[in-house]
């Protein structure tokens, strides 16, 4: 079942027309299905993170997140160079 | 974000929970399978939590707490680790990566019980002011969706 998408009415008179004016809004349940959706993605990688460490040994958990780590801080450092060199 | 109390798992009711670790398990091809001892106490926990109004770190806790009891037969370590996790994913958004990852890493751990309060304490308090300046990005429940308990209907205003 999709998201059920609720909306609140307003009737609006304006020189002796009468409008019908709806406000859409996210709703608690959407909100729900969206955290779900969310979470699950998250618990998939975290699923897959577990299972490609046990195919390498208990070892490589920790030193591929520390890898992972070391190159965002060398990428972003070779950036900053970049950028005071061109100023 | 840290100083903020707010109802942090109210996007999370019991039910989505079961429905996040039954798609964990069938993922693995495995019976989403509940613990007799644990899974009444781990709801009797949550429950009440999904409306409370709280601080992150107490959300963390709780997630961690419920790990701990385990009220499930698998992946009780996933399903609370990315519930953790999604709470703050609007936050992180807006965060550069790498610190973002680093939190994501430390609640990780934190809710499976690897890293313990103090540490969280120490990267949050350290990751403090980046947080309270990003600006939410979505996932903070809007004004409309605070009103009332639960995932109740919603009747048009007279």
């Amino acid at each position: 079942m999709g998201p059920q998408i609720l909306r609140f009415f307003r009737i609006g008179i304006i020189d002796r027309r009468i409008f019908l004016i709806t406000f859409p809004f996210v709703t608690h349940r959407q909100e729900a299905e969206k955290f779900l959706r969310a979470a699950g993605k998250a618990g998939l990688r975290l699923q897959q993170n577990v299972s490609s460490e046990a195919n390498e040994g208990s070892e490589a958990a920790g030193v591929r997140t520390l890898q992972r780590i070391k190159a965002s801080l060398r990428k972003r450092n070779l950036n900053r160079k970049q950028a005071c060199d061109e100023k | 974000m840290t100083r903020n109390e707010k109802q942090w798992l109210n996007a999370t009711p019991w039910e989505s929970v079961l429905t996040l670790n039954k798609a964990l398990c069938q993922a693995q091809k495995m019976e989403p399978l509940n613990d007799s001892r644990g899974y009444d106490a781990a709801r009797r926990i949550w429950e009440p939590a999904v409306n409370r109004k709280m601080s992150i770190r107490e959300a963390f806790d709780i997630c961690h707490q419920v790990y701990d009891i385990g009220p499930f037969t698998f992946n009780n370590g996933n399903t609370f680790a990315a519930i953790g996790r999604t709470i703050v994913e609007d936050y992180l958004k807006a965060a550069p990566p790498l610190e973002a990852q680093i939190l994501r890493t430390t609640i990780c751990h934190y809710v499976v019980g690897q890293v313990d309060r103090k540490e969280l304490h120490q990267v949050l308090r350290h990751f403090e002011p980046l947080l309270e300046s990003l600006p939410t990005a979505g996932h903070a429940p809007s004004p409309q969706a605070k009103i009332g308990s639960g995932p109740q209907e919603q009747s048009a205003p007279s």
